[in-house]
């Protein structure tokens, strides 16, 4: 049981943190900063300078 | 021969270019397309609006609209 | 150990002539390659690696000359000179020739010469060369350049060995810059403005080449010339003047360039070329006769899109039912092995619900961008925007406009992208403003998703089928809310002169069966990917939110109606689990079984004679009459407190799970989601909505297809089910808050939100202002609440 609790918390945390590192690197996209958000909407792979 | 534009080259006619006249951007685009003077362009098809016109120019397929095709001057080649 | 050599060699060339196609040969990338021009719009670094050398590639777009106007020439000419952001200045050139048009082709290379960079001059296309009559001395005209020439076809792999030997020896050796035999005065208002810009070299911080100086002398207008006059006033704006004035003698500047450079390849054209059967028609003439011709253009116009639609349909639906059953198959497993509770709640409703919600959509998503794939190398895109330029200037945009519209309905972010193209600001603002607009491919499991559930399988004048045809329509919902929008910015705020069409049209091409695969294996790909990461997290989270606070009070107040119900009927009908797959053992299971066999043979039966209604009635008939005689075979002494019993646990078990049912959805309506969605229930129900669509609208605020994932997350906790695990589609079926109307307002909703966090951020970075990304969000989500509003209203007043 407390087990089960400790899984989900941490499930869930990893999801939030996830989604924030997500919302950071569109912003950085959007300033021009970085080329890609990798949203996975586009097949380029930009290979590494 | 006879002098007139681009514009209104028949379907299928061919021409040489004998200058080109339009502000300054776009003239200076249709020159670098290889629309110089003597060079020769032949008119391939007319969309079927009416509206852009594909030419051959230097070997190759040029498709513009009518009122720039209308800058270049030309003389029609028999 | 050996030193290692690093250089950094840009691409360059006109639009597509092949230079992506050399760069992921070469690097091993996967930069897209498709057949028009301005496809790479970005500038892309790849690494190739040699005997002791690194050589840092820049793949660039295509540009025509160094005069740049659009804002992809612009990339390309910053790379080239090295002042790309993040890139190094390139001590080598890779001149990309297409060898079938090798005149024009050489007005750029001229230009890029006269740098005196390491050059080495690529030829591609010479296939297409030799297939209409051309053959190019390599010899000669090497010589006539003074750069290496090399021919290699990339897509076959062939020469690129010779190619990288040929670049690692060039790189070695100094250049000369190529001079061209320029008029006397244009020459010395050449050398003049270079001396001029050594000085506003100092306080522009780096050293201009002298080329530079031509671009400034010849070009009206341009970022350089805007620079230089920034720093160095009007001032120099003057002198510019006076010095154009005296080199250009009362011709025209541009004139007397183009001339000089097409005069001089002309020249060397007469010895390094030869052309036979100039006459006879090319393959593609021929094609373009019937593709762009008034009848047979427009008719094969609509049959390939009435195919790609019915396709999505025909050819998805066997594969969209494995994938469906596998995950119900999955959701079965880990639901009979783990206990109940929090984390095979997590699992089953929230990870395999909304994951696998997304996921089966995988199918369509690949049959639609096959066909894009095809259609974009056969080089068909280019004669769409041929023959709808004239349509497109109606609405005040340039065919220009017409490439990056259409690709955003793969994906509008490289619709957005591809607004580079076009040199006029605002047209570029407007193209920009409506890619949102155009059906991308997460749009596809949301129409899917409900025409499937709302929209009968039948076919419209016997041959359509009605399906594929409102998908059709959907489609057309954003284009046809898109034309009112650039008329009225086009109007008003984005008022602009006619931006200048002026495109090449590609030869058609032969699609690569690699190159269509690597598309679909990186599309399919990336589409798993996001379902693995950004659609899993927000799945966990939406999940969380619909799960929590779970409260111990309703879980003991439904606790207690269970032992009440269960308290009324002996335990020998509360306790009784019928196995069918086991042989009955006593007179109960006996019946249970009898019963179960029969509504399993009426399914059967059901399913045989769909068509035909008089037959079915006659098997149930015939199937009760066996069912009774089979009743009457168990007869046995004890056969009427059994019978009992079975009606009794038939009571029992509906009764136990409308409690369960009540359970969830109590804990539903009480969780973080449930209280927030009912407090924006009013502002969602005149869509017809309730307020669980309403949430799973606002959590697709990232993603759209996310609507699709929250809407089978919250029916699965919304639900204790009670048989196998049925698909969302039977379960929106089956849900009578969902209607006709109220699917087609869905619909409309997500044909016209803005709702893609990604698109809009790079919406901000393209125009390079918050303004715009904004606008189109609020303008968008406006739009769309109203327009749902209206369909539903409507549909609903007609009975839908
Ligand atoms: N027949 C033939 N086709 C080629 C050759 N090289 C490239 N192609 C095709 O030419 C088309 C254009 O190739 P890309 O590599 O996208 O061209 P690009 O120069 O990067 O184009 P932009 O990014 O638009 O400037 C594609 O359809 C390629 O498959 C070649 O040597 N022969
Ligand atoms: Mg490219």
């Amino acid at each position: 049981m407390l087990i089960e609790v400790a899984i989900t918390a941490a499930v869930i945390t990893a999801a939030v943190g996830f989604i924030s590192w997500r919302v950071w690197q569109t912003l950085r996209v959007s300033k021009g900063k970085q080329a890609c958000g990798g949203c996975g909407a586009c097949p380029a792979k930009t290979a590494k300078p | 021969m006879t002098a007139t534009t681009l514009a209104k080259l028949p379907v299928g006619a061919s021409a040489r270019v004998t200058d080109v006249k339009a502000d300054p951007v776009l003239e200076q685009r249709l020159l670098e397309m290889g629309l110089i003077p003597g060079a020769s362009v032949t008119l391939i098809r007319i969309a079927p609006l009416g509206d852009p016109m594909e030419f051959r120019v230097m070997g190759y397929s040029l498709s513009l609209r009518r009122n720039e095709a209308a800058a270049v001057a030309i003389e029609v080649l028999p | 150990m050996n030193r290692t050599d690093r250089h950094t060699v840009a691409l360059i060339g006109n639009p597509n002539t092949g230079k992506s196609s050399l760069f992921n040969a070469l690097t091993g990338a996967r930069q897209k390659i498709a057949n028009f021009p301005g496809v790479t719009v970005e500038a892309k670094l790849g690494v190739l690696k040699l005997e002791h050398t690194e050589i840092d590639l820049i793949d660039l777009p295509g540009t025509y000359s160094l005069a740049a106007r659009s804002p992809d020439e612009r990339v390309a000419i910053d790379g080239l000179l090295g002042r790309a952001k993040g890139m190094a200045k390139p001590d080598g050139v890779l001149i990309v020739v297409d060898a079938s048009s090798l005149d024009r082709n050489l007005y750029l290379a001229t230009q890029v010469l006269e740098f005196g960079l390491p050059t080495v001059l690529v030829l591609t296309m010479v296939d297409v060369a030799t297939e209409r009559g051309i053959s190019i001395d390599m010899d000669k005209l090497s010589a006539a350049l003074g750069a290496k020439v090399v021919a290699v076809n990339s897509p076959k792999g062939e020469n690129l060995d010779i190619l990288k030997q040929t670049l690692h020896q060039t790189l070695h050796h100094p250049a000369k810059p190529l001079e061209l035999p320029y008029p006397e005065d244009f020459r010395r208002g050449v050398d003049t403005l270079y001396q001029q810009l050594c000085d506003i070299g100092i306080k522009l911080g780096y050293t201009p080449a002298r080329p530079e100086s031509l671009r400034l002398l010849v070009d009206a207008s341009g970022p350089f010339l805007e620079e230089c006059e920034e720093v160095a006033g009007p001032e120099f704006t003057r002198q510019l003047h006076e010095i154009r004035d005296k080199a250009s003698g009362g011709r025209s500047l541009a004139l007397i360039e183009s001339t000089a450079r097409y005069g001089q390849i002309g020249q060397w054209m007469l010895q390094a070329k030869r052309t036979q059967n100039r006459e006879g028609r090319t393959l593609t003439d021929k094609i373009d006769a019937v593709l762009t011709h008034k009848l047979w253009g427009t008719l094969v116009f609509v049959l390939v899109m009435g195919l790609i639609f019915q396709s999505i349909y025909a050819w998805a639906g066997p594969l969209m039912d494995i994938i469906d059953s596998g995950f119900g198959a999955l959701g079965d497993l880990v639901g009979s092995t783990l206990a109940d509770g929090m984390l095979k709640s997590l699992i089953v409703d929230g990870i395999i619900a909304g994951v696998g919600g997304v996921l089966i959509f995988l199918p369509q998503i690949l049959i639609l961008f096959l066909f894009i794939a095809l259609l974009e190398d056969i080089g068909y895109m280019s004669r769409a925007a041929f023959l709808m330029d004239r349509l497109m200037a109606r609405f005040g945009l340039s065919g220009r406009s017409f490439i990056p519209l259409l690709s955003s309905f793969a994906c509008n972010i490289p619709g957005v992208m591809g607004a580079r193209v076009i040199e006029d600001r605002n047209t570029r603002l407007t193209t920009i403003f409506l890619a949102p607009f155009m059906s991308c491919s997460a749009r596809l499991p949301v129409y899917t998703l409900f025409i499937a559930v709302f929209v009968p399988a039948q076919k419209v004048l016997g041959f359509i089928p009605l399906q594929g045809l409102v998908l059709f329509a959907m489609y057309w919902v954003g284009v046809l809310f898109a034309i009112p929008t650039a008329l009225v910015l086009k109007r008003g705020i984005l008022k602009s002169k006619v931006t200048p069409f002026l495109m090449e049209m590609p030869s058609y091409k032969m699609p690569r069966a690699r190159n269509v695969l690597r598309v679909l294996w990186d599309r399919g790909g990336s589409f798993v990917k996001r379902a693995g990461t950004i659609i899993l997290a927000l799945s966990i989270v939406v999940w969380a939110a619909a799960y929590f606070p779970h409260s111990d009070e309703i879980e003991q107040k439904y606790d207690a109606q269970l032992e009440a119900l269960q308290a009324k009927y002996e335990p020998a009908v509360v306790e009784f689990e019928p196995d069918f797959e086991a042989e009955p053992q006593n007179s109960l299971e006996k019946i249970a079984k009898a019963h179960a066999d029969h509504e399993a043979a009426i399914a059967e039966l059901e399913e045989e004679h769909a068509e035909d209604e008089e037959a079915l009635k006659a098997a149930v008939l015939e199937a009760e009459s066996a069912l009774v005689k089979a009743l009457d075979d168990l007869r046995s002494a004890d056969f009427e407190t059994a019978s009992g019993q079975y009606e009794a646990w038939l009571e029992y078990t509906e009764a136990a799970s409308a409690i369960e049912n009540d359970r969830a959805g109590d804990h539903l309506e009480n969780s973080y989601l449930g209280v927030m969605g009912k407090a924006i229930e009013p502002a969602v129900r005149p869509l017809g909505w309730d307020w669980r669509i309403g949430m799973a609208a606002i959590a697709s605020f990232p993603a759209r297809e996310v609507i699709v994932g929250t809407l089978g997350i919250i029916f699965h906790l919304g639900a204790e089910e009670d048989e196998e695990s049925g698909t969302l589609r039977e379960t929106i079926s089956n849900d009578k808050s969902f209607s006709l109307a109220t699917g087609l307002s869905i619909m409309v909703f997500f044909a016209l939100c803005a709702q893609c966090a990604a698109t809009l951020a790079v919406m901000r970075r393209e125009t390079n202002s918050w303004k715009w990304p904004i606008t189109s969000f609020v303008y968008m989500t406006s739009l769309a609440y109203v327009a749902a509003l209206v369909t539903y209203q409507v549909a609903h007043a007609l009975g839908g």
